[in-house]
Formats: structure tokens, sequence, C-alpha cells
């Protein structure tokens, strides 16, 4: 057995279920806040969600600062300088971020400008040493993996930082049940992908492995179902649940190659990430099933229950946990092409996104990751 | 995996765990802004040569403490707590580092109120969300495998003057680090391993089956199961197995983050009342009531009960037993554990009420004292969290049957 | 951009919800004044709290609140629900009103009110113990069998009750509760 030697760190506290955002205002007096500047998307905000969330804030001493109905999608230097100003000008003392993807991230980097009191191109470059002002998520099931993590995307930076967490992350099916079916299987495929990249590493972590467990049990046990009903309520909350530990495990495990693959892929071709990584992962794991350590048989234990694992004989449980989690993917294939052919990316790209994956993350070689992506391109 | 109606979950500790986890302590401080450091501690901890081994860790790196206070009493005070800011003030530092159990490190929770909220009365801050600012930075290294207060955002500190007990709860009270280190537990002598990890078992265990259990509590109290029945026995006979010591005490801080997110229930209940009348180290009633807690809420959890028999004994023993006998099966392992620690340590470590004896060889909990343990039992807020509800008479027959080391008669147990 | 299209928005009430929490909060304060008369194990309960026992249960942040104290002679009695500088030795908070509908319409009850964190207990921590058993007592009272064991942990079988107990303590908490 390899000795435990390993660092962990997960700071937000989740609240997440039934009347949820009723606790907001508690939440946000605990840490000392009064005036949030609420920041979600003009999607979201048509959908009703922004008044859900006003009327959640209602007989409390919480006044929203200002209600920013119209985050865009991508986390640009403009919009982060205007709504820090917005946030200045008003008095604010914490950011909601309601809405998953850029909004998440938008609110991180505001978080980061106001906080530190610097330009935000400056930001990157500072190491951050003190807690930044309250940041409560209130995440949508369209997550794009990172939302509820130490890290932060802005334009084209990736900042890491253990004070980049959100404080509170809030879950309730009144705002997690509005998400489209293909969003959901993003989401899913993300949070599959950074829950078992975290666990395969070789270095035993079980608080990590706890973390990462969770979110498998939970997208096995309802992403079948919410893909095929995106508004049921239970199911979208689990999904964003396994989101939320899934981001966890991903921040305190190195970065996997599927991860670093689908990021590069994405980045080039604005697909969404996380049908890149359902593409890949299949592959992966095939690959690595036939591979020297093979697949983890404990994930048989989180996906399958104690019963099954019990049940399986030793032997048998490594191709179990593949059959199972093959099944997740699976269950997101009206969304989700088979191979990299599908999405239509051209063959000759592919060296492309191996040195790109390579020049980021140089635990894998440059051939490993090219190995995938031929692999995943005709579907062998 | 069950999804429940609500549930709130917070572990915003930074854990560092390994063999040399110490070691990191220097730059660990340095990222949060930290250069003089206190450390708080208390005799035994200095006496068994700790301290020494925490401060040459964070020589490596030519970081010193600032101050050293190491007389923490048994049972934390208000008075000591206002000596440690008063040093702290005095010797300028900006951060504390707490090496001991759970009345140092409430102790040093109270200190550091005090030092961050530049106040000079704990008084104001008593209860349940009143500390509402980040704390200076603040660093925990626990050095008994069972507590896991390293983990927890409660501090209990008396004011023996006004003879009154001050509760304080936020979550600002976490640590920001935990170091695990298995240095700081390869000196524990065997009785003292046998019943602090018993404790943490216990933590894990009334964590899976009490009223707030939720997904994360879960998981993390499985783990915490799994490592505490493959190494306890073998680590109380082997005591320098340092891979079994280090696995003792990360799963003490995996029960640790179970319970104080599901909270704890009828066994924890007992075991205070326990402690506040006889004086009996918190451990030693937690190992001997645990199978007395499954017993009386296993008509109303016998699923979850049932499932711990995987993690406690293994998935042999688990898949012979038929799913009904589990529940039971899992009480009949727990006592067989019991039974192993009591074999391993040579009969020093009680299996029931009457076996406990103090240093002098007098026992401790005499069976007239049972009445008077009820009675506290009922004003013991953990029972709020355990699933089935408690009068005087149920008190007295849990009571009565750890007492003679005798199975509950499930029978008599009220099922409302 | 606009930043008036941005308003500051100041919480509003929720008034239907607050007035049936309000008036839940008086039918709890004067029941438990009631069972305190005439209740046998409520009685005792009471005797052994500290003289100076004063019970704050309220909705956070504004209200609505409710007290329910110790007079000097010892007689437990509802004192309204305006804070007329009571010193609390004991305070039950509500986080919010949409806690407090899930509690007062029994669809949680205040065990699992309090394990879910909606429902906060502060103060003298023994008192809080009595104060539970004491609001049990009065929930199986008050309410019928059906509704009342979904809000305790374990209704008690009116067979180990005296039948007079059970049928006059009901009847006499009500007239007790909703007289003057």
């Amino acid at each position: 057995m390899i000795p435990y030697n390993f660092t962990f760190l997960s700071h937000p506290k989740i609240c997440s279920g039934l009347k949820a955002l009723e606790h907001i205002p508690f939440e946000l007096e605990s840490l000392n806040a009064r005036k949030p500047l609420v920041i979600t998307s003009a999607r979201w905000a048509k959908k009703g969600l922004a008044k859900t969330l006003t009327k959640a804030l209602y007989d409390s001493n919480i006044t929203i600062g200002a209600l920013f109905t119209n985050a865009p999608n991508y986390p640009s230097v403009t919009i982060i300088n205007e709504l820090s100003k917005l946030y200045r000008d008003r008095g604010c003392d914490s950011i909601i971020a309601l809405g998953s993807g850029g909004i998440a991230h938008i609110a991180k980097a505001v978080n980061m400008v106001v906080s530190l009191k610097t330009d935000i191109l400056q930001c990157t470059d500072l190491t951050i040493s003190s807690p930044l002002k309250p940041l409560i998520c209130v995440p949508t099931a369209d997550c794009e993996g990172g939302e509820m993590a130490s890290v932060a995307y802005y334009e084209r930076f990736e900042k890491q930082s253990d004070f980049l967490y959100p404080d509170v992350i809030v879950i309730d099916s009144r705002i997690t049940r509005h998400a489209t079916a293909q969003e959901i299987a993003n989401c899913a495929l993300t949070s599959l992908t950074h829950a078992i990249e975290a666990c395969g590493i070789v270095a035993p972590n079980p608080i990590n492995d706890a973390y990462a467990h969770t979110a498998l049990s939970f997208i096995y046990q309802y992403l079948p179902k919410t893909i095929k009903k995106p508004c049921y309520k239970d199911g979208s909350v689990a999904i964003v649940n396994a989101a939320a530990c899934a981001d966890t495990a991903f921040s305190n495990a190195p970065q996997g190659i599927v991860h670093t693959l689908a990021q590069a892929i994405a980045l080039d071709t604005n697909l969404q990430s996380g049908i890149v990584m359902g593409i890949l992962l299949r592959y992966s794991l095939a690959a690595k099933l036939h591979a020297k350590g093979g697949i983890r048989p404990e994930l048989l234990l989180a996906l399958a229950g104690i019963d099954t694992y019990a049940k399986t004989p030793e032997k048998d449980r490594q191709k179990a946990a593949y059959d199972y989690l093959i099944k997740c993917i699976d269950a997101t294939g009206n969304y989700v092409p088979t191979t990299l052919k599908g999405l239509h990316i051209p063959h000759y790209k592919l060296k492309e996104y191996a040195r790109l994956a390579a020049a980021k993350n140089k635990q894998h070689k440059e051939n490993e990751y090219l190995a995938l992506l031929e692999k995943s391109f005709e579907g062998k | 995996m069950q999804l429940p109606a609500y549930y709130e979950f917070c572990n915003s500790v930074k854990t560092i765990v390994g063999h040399k986890a110490l070691e990191q302590i220097p730059q660990s401080l340095k990222a949060i802004n930290a250069q003089r450091p206190m450390i708080i501690t208390d005799k035994g901890v200095e006496q068994a040569g700790l301290i020494k081994i925490v401060q040459a860790a964070m020589q490596k790196s030519k970081l010193k403490a600032a101050a050293l206070f190491d007389s923490v009493p048994a049972d934390s005070d208000v008075k000591v707590v206002n000596e440690v800011a008063k040093i702290y003030r005095a010797k300028k530092c900006d951060s504390i580092i707490a090496v001991g159990g759970g009345s140092v490190l409430d102790t040093a929770k109270g200190a550091n109120i005090l030092v961050s909220e530049n106040a000079t009365d704990l008084m104001q801050f008593v209860g349940y969300g009143n500390v509402k600012r980040k704390l200076r930075p603040f660093v925990a290294i626990p050095t008994t495998a069972g507590t896991g207060s390293e983990v927890t955002s409660v501090a209990v500190i008396a004011n023996h003057e006004k003879n009154i007990k001050m509760a304080f709860g936020s979550l600002f009270l976490l640590p920001d680090i935990a170091i695990i280190d298995s240095r700081m537990t390869k000196t524990l002598p065997p009785t003292i391993t046998a019943f602090t990890g018993m404790d943490a078992l216990t933590h894990a265990v009334e964590a899976y089956f009490c009223l707030a259990k939720n997904p994360l509590s879960d998981t993390t109290a499985l783990a915490a199961i799994q490592l505490i029945a493959q190494n306890l026995v073998n680590v109380v006979k082997k005591p320098s197995d340092l891979d079994g010591r280090l696995a003792l005490a990360l799963a003490s801080n995996l029960a640790g983050m179970a319970f104080s997110n599901s909270m704890v229930g009828l066994v924890h209940n007992i075991g205070h009342a326990i402690g506040g009348v006889c004086g009996v180290p918190h451990g030693v009633c937690m190992n001997i009531l645990l199978p007395y807690g499954l017993e009386y809420n296993m008509h109303k959890r016998s699923q979850y009960i049932g499932e711990l028999l995987y993690p406690l004994a293994g998935e042999e023993v688990y898949n012979k037993t038929p799913k009904k006998e589990r529940p039971l099966k899992t009480v009949e392992y727990i006592r067989k554990l019991i039974q192993d620690l009591h074999d391993a340590t040579d009969g020093k470590h009680p299996r029931f009420l009457k076996e406990v004896y103090d240093r002098t060889g007098k026992q401790m909990i005499p069976k007239e004292k049972l009445p008077d343990i009820a009675r506290t039992a009922m004003s013991d807020p953990a029972q709020f969290y355990n699933p089935e509800d408690l009068d005087y008479n149920d008190y007295i027959m849990v009571l009565e049957a750890a007492w003679e080391g005798i199975p509950l008669d499930r029978k008599k147990i009220k099922k409302g | 951009m606009n930043a008036l299209q941005y308003p500051e928005i100041k919480p509003k009430k929720k008034f239907i919800k607050r007035i049936y929490i309000a008036v839940m909060l008086w039918v709890v304060g004067r029941a438990i004044q009631a069972a305190a008369k005439v209740d046998r194990e409520v009685k005792e309960e009471f005797a052994k709290l500290k003289d100076n026992f004063l019970l704050k249960m309220w909705i956070w942040p504004n209200g609505p609140a409710m007290y329910v104290g110790k007079t000097k002679d010892g007689k437990v009695k509802y004192l309204g629900w305006k804070d007329k500088g009571y010193k609390p030795t004991l305070t039950m908070t509500i986080k919010s009103v949409e806690a407090a509908m899930l509690l007062f319409t029994f669809q949680e009850g205040t065990a699992i009110s309090t394990a879910r964190n909606r429902l906060v207990v502060d103060g003298d921590l023994p008192d809080a113990c009595a104060l539970v058993r004491i609001l049990n007592i009065v929930e199986v009272y008050l309410l019928p069998k059906i509704i009342a064991k979904l809000a305790v942990k374990r209704y008690p079988k009116w067979s180990q009750m005296n039948p007079l107990r059970k049928h006059f303590g009901r009847i006499l908490i009500y007239v007790r509760a909703f007289t003057f």
C-alpha cells in the first residue's frame, strides 16, 4: 500500500433541497453580508428564476444591491469591469451568482476585482492569501464544470486559488429544473469525467474519493430519468449535487487526460466540453480496462451500491464498473455522438489538439493524447 | 444513495495528511499570510515530546513559534482563554497552532475569537452563529485519533466561577488547516489507542444512522468505518505500525467530518452524561454504549445499520448474511471488536460499564449512580438527533443493560 | 451599461404567511400555559426548570415572536408577542418564514426541523431538552393522532395513559388555551 500523503480542501457549504433558497438570508447574515449583487442571465430572468430568488429574500434584512439580468455566457473583461463598477457604486458587500457556466465565472472574477481592489488582468498574476468577499452560488443544471471548484475562467485565463471556491452552494429544484436535456447531458458527463479522473490517480486520497463516489452514485442513479425529463425535480437536484461534489474532487486532483483534451478541443471548436468528454471518456475507460492497473474496482461500489458490489466476484469488478460507467454515458445517447467524427471534427486537427494538451498538462505525453484521440475519432 | 429532502454539509478545513505532514506547516501558513504563530498545547502533549517534533519540522523552513503556551487544563476554562489571548497580543502573534485534544482546541478557538474580534469578553459571542467574521489563521494538530474536533465548528468553554458552560457554534470556528501526521499519535499507549479508535468509530456509525445523515456524511462515515475496522486491532497489538497509525488518524478526521455535519445520537447522549456524573473518559463510554445505541434504534434504522456490516466485516461476511440478519450481525460484530480490543490490551479495555476502573482500581460507575446518569442524560441535547425518542425509563433500561453487559431486550423498546 | 435597468430591491413581506404563523405561535404559547396547569408531566418538567426561565420562539430576523416564562410565584405564563425588554434564557430561532410554514403546517416535526438546521436552539441547553419534551406533549394533546404522529418521534401509547388524562386533558387544554 502507498502511504497517505495528500492535501484536501473543500471550502463551500452545501445547502441542498426543499426551500434551500430561503436559507440564503441566514447564510449571508452569518457571513456578515447584507447587500448582495445578484448576477444572472437574460434567459434565467425570463424563466422567472430572478423573481423566485427575490421572493426567497422577502422577510429578511437583505437588500439586493442590484439585480443584473444580462450576464453573457462569455466572461469578458468588459462585463467584469462593468459589474465591478456596479458593485462598488451600489455599496454591495457580497455576490450571488444565479446560474452556472459563464455566470459563475463572471461572479468569481468580479469578486477578485472588488476584493483585491485591482484590475482583473492584474489579478491573474496575484497570489490570493486572504478570503474574498462572500460569494453564494445558486447553480442551474447547465453546469459546465468548475463553477463550484477552486478555479475561475475568464477571457482566455484560468486562475486557480483556494479562495476561489464559493462560500455557499445553494441547490434548489425551483432553480435546477429549467435546463434542457442537452445541458443536463453536458453537466453529467463533465461531472462523471471529473469524478473518475479524480479517483483514478495512483496516490490514495480517501477524502477526495468520498466526494467523487457521491458524485458517481448520484449520476448513475438519476441521470437516465433526468435526461428523459429534465424538469424532474429530485433528478435535477441530484445532478447538480453530483456536479458540486465532482468540482471538489476535480479541485483536489491533478487534471486528467480526458479533461485536458476536451478543454483543448472545446476552446478551438466552441463545442460543449462535457459532450467531448463523454466521447473521450468512453475510449479512455476502455483503454484503461485493458491496461496495467485497470479501473479501480471501488468505482463499482460507488455506482452500484454495497449489495451489488459485494455480490460481484472480485475478478469481475473492474469489468462491471466499466459496464456501469458505459451505461451512464449511453444514457446521454440522444445528445452525444459516440465518436469525434460525429462531432464533425476534422481528422487533421487531432495532432494540433494533442500538442495543445501536452503543452498544458505535462503529466501525459503527446503521443498518449494522440492515441486517445485517434481511438475516439472512428470509435475503434 | 438517498438524496435527502434537505441537507447541509460543510467542511472547509484544509486537511494535510501524511507521515511528513508537519513539514508543510510553514508553507501553508505563508499561503494565508501568517508568520508569527503561537503554539497552544497541554502539559501531557509537551511531556510526550510532540511539541519538539512540531518545532523541528517548522525549523526546517526557518519558521519559529513566536510564543508557546503549554498549560491548557483538561477542562477548558475562560480564565485560561483570557491568559492565552494576553500572551498572543503581547508577543504580537498572528496565528495559532493548537496541538492536542478537545480541550486544547476549544481553548484555542476561544482565544482566537478574542484576538480576532479584538474583544475582552467571550460572553458576547456565545451561542449559534454569533461569530460572523473570518478569524485569524488557525492550524489544528490532533494528537489523539478519536475526537475529530479538528473539523468541528463548535467550542465549549467553562466559566468555573459562574459555574456555566459557554457553547459557541459558527463555521468560522473551523480551523483553516488540520494536520494529520502519524508522528503525533505514534506514542499513544494501546489502551488509549483502543478507546479513541472506538470514539471515532462511534462518530462514524452514529453519523450514518442519525437524523441529519446526508450523502457526504454517508460516504465519509463509510470510509472511516472501513479504515478503523481494518487497522484498529492491529495497531493496538503493534503500536509502532506507522501506516496503521496514519490510517486511524485519517479515519478519525473522516468521522469528524461526518458527525459534525450529521450530528450524533443516543450513544453520545448517554456518554456525555456518564462523563459528567462519573468523570469517565469520553472514548470509554462511546466504546461501551455503541452496540446499545444501535440496538435501541434498530426498529427505525435497520436498513442503514445493516449496511454498516460491509465496511465493518468485509464482503465475505456481508454476502453470507441474509439481508434480514445484517443489522443484528453488525451489532454482533461491534461487540466482537470490543472483545478483541479487550483481549489485545490484557483486559484493560472495558467492555461494560461495571468494568470501568480508575487508576487506583476503584469502580468508576457504581450501579447506584445509574438514575443520576439517566436524569443528566435527559438534559443533554444530543438526544435531538437520535431517531427514536427516549424517556427516563428508556435511559435506565439502556444503562442497566450496558452496566451488566447484556444485549438489550429489543422487545421491551417502546415503539410509538 | 445602463445601471438604472438593474435597480436595488428592498425585501417585501409575506403578510398572509406571517399572520398564520403569528396565530400558530399564539396557540402554542397559550397551549403551553394551559398544559402546564393541566398535565402532570408538563407541570413536573416546568418545576425542574430554573426560576428565571423565559422562552423566546421567533422567526429570524424580524419576527413574529412569542414569549413564555415563569412568573415569580412559579406559574407558567404566556407573555405575548411583544418584546418588553425580556431576557430569554432559551431562544428557539426559526430561520425563515418558509421554515416556519413547514413546521407549523406539520410537514416537518421539531426533530426534523432541527436536523435540517432550520430550527436553532440557543441558550440553556438542558432547558431546551425539557422544552422539546413539553412541546411534544402539547402537540399530542392539540393535534389529531394522524398529524401528531408526523410531528413527534414516538407517539405515546394512550393505553399507557389514563384515559381520563387523555380526554379531559385534551378538552381542558383546548378550553384554557382559547379562553382568557
